[in-house]
């Protein structure tokens, strides 16, 4: 799948609670992250600052969890960063964007104000060795979907879930099959988010 | 304010943090030489300044997110409880610009600050900075600082810029920018804990 040498001034519009997808390139556990996922993204992010055509806000800012060393004592968890940081590297990352377009702008800005919130929140991580087991065993890969939390995407569709009201809540449900909230709100994947028809591609680089 | 203090006085303050407010830190930390240093220098209570980033506004449920710009991250956003939560390490402090109209603190300020997350920090400057400093204090010689780089910051620099973002023109006060000048400028009003 091609790369696109685009940065924020080539892309359509954003608007805030924008589901930002990326999928690392050249990085083996991301891929088989991916292969694990069966999903062609690896990882999520909201939009929560779009930039503005007036100069008022320069950089399209996105909310994320990742687990990002930041110096020798400190990570990064759910924290902000410039979409630029995804952007200005095509050759290490492919980015996609998604939009729940049934939202109204007081739910949208609920959204963003959910992952404000959050900021500095603990990191999930995901378990490396037995995602690079269950490619090999579907047994395994059956039952550690049942389990592994994604911090970045299950953070998103929980501000989702906190945005709309109860009779609502169908209409940002992201993961399929889910039985519970509970299942819903910390097993949902940076896959699920790709897949899900509550959305509609605003950018998609499977269509450059 | 000793640790006990902060524990007991700072609830009630949280909640009435508004957006555009400073937040000034002190480090109680032994092994903190850099906060030390610059508490020196300036001969100030406080080394350190963030802006409050989203309070009531955007939190209903409570919480201080605060921007700061921090080596060697640069401008970043964190939940004020980095600070709060740990008075034995960290005394707090509130300062609110006297004149700022309300709309001004989300519109202009806010922003600004997300505008400018990412941003690199400015180390040249702060070392240049404690350099004049240094040879103020301790030669009584007044030494040039370098020009500020527009596309960098350190925290004060962030914290003044971010508050006169409605400002075209340069700030004339902006080339000697630490802590102990935004308390001493005139410009705000001490909200809690007020030192030197």
């Amino acid at each position: 799948m091609k790369g696109y040498s685009c940065k924020e001034h080539g892309l359509p519009k954003l608007a805030p609670a924008d589901v930002v997808l990326i999928r690392h390139r050249k990085n083996l556990f991301r891929y088989c992250l991916r292969k694990f996922l069966g999903a062609d993204w690896d990882h999520a992010a909201l939009v929560v600052f779009p930039r503005q055509e007036d100069g008022s806000v320069e950089h399209t800012i996105i909310a994320e969890a990742i687990n990002e060393r930041l110096s020798r004592t400190e990570r990064d968890t759910v924290t902000l960063h410039r979409l630029d940081k995804y952007l200005s590297h095509p050759e290490r990352y492919d980015v996609g964007v998604r939009r729940v377009v049934t939202l109204n702008d007081e739910e949208r800005f609920r959204v963003v104000y959910y992952m404000i919130a959050n900021v500095d929140a603990p990191y999930w991580g995901w378990n490396k060795p037995m995602v690079v087991i269950a490619l090999f065993s579907n047994r395994v890969r059956r039952w550690l979907l049942g389990r592994q939390r994604f911090s970045c995407s299950s953070l998103i569709q929980k501000a989702f879930y906190d945005a709309v009201s109860r009779n609502d809540r169908k209409k940002i449900v992201f993961k399929q099959d889910t039985v519970t909230p509970l299942i819903l709100q910390e097993l949902t994947s940076p896959g699920d988010l790709a897949r899900t028809e509550r959305m509609e591609w605003i950018l998609d680089p499977n269509m450059v | 304010m000793t640790p006990e203090e902060l524990r007991q006085e700072w609830p009630k303050i949280e909640p009435h943090l508004r957006v555009g407010d400073i937040i000034l830190t002190h480090s109680r930390r032994k092994m903190d030489f850099i906060p030390r240093i610059i508490q020196h220098l300036t001969d100030s209570h406080w080394s350190h300044s963030a802006l409050v980033f989203a309070a009531g506004d955007m939190l209903p449920l409570g919480g201080t997110i605060i921007a700061e710009a921090m080596s060697p991250t640069g401008v970043r956003v964190h939940n004020i409880k980095r600070y709060s939560d740990h008075p034995d390490d960290f005394d707090l402090g509130v300062i609110r610009h006297r004149k700022m109209a309300e709309e001004h603190r989300t519109d202009f300020v806010r922003d600004f600050m997300a505008s400018k997350i990412d941003t690199p920090y400015d180390t040249a400057r702060v070392v240049d900075y404690g350099f004049a400093l240094m040879a103020r204090k301790w030669f009584g010689v007044e030494k040039k600082i370098t020009e500020i780089d527009p596309n960098r910051f350190h925290c004060s620099t962030f914290s003044h810029r971010a508050i006169h973002s409605h400002d075209v023109e340069a700030h004339p006060n902006e080339h000697a920018f630490g802590p102990a000048d935004l308390v001493r400028g005139g410009e705000f009003e001490w909200v809690f804990n007020r030192q030197p």
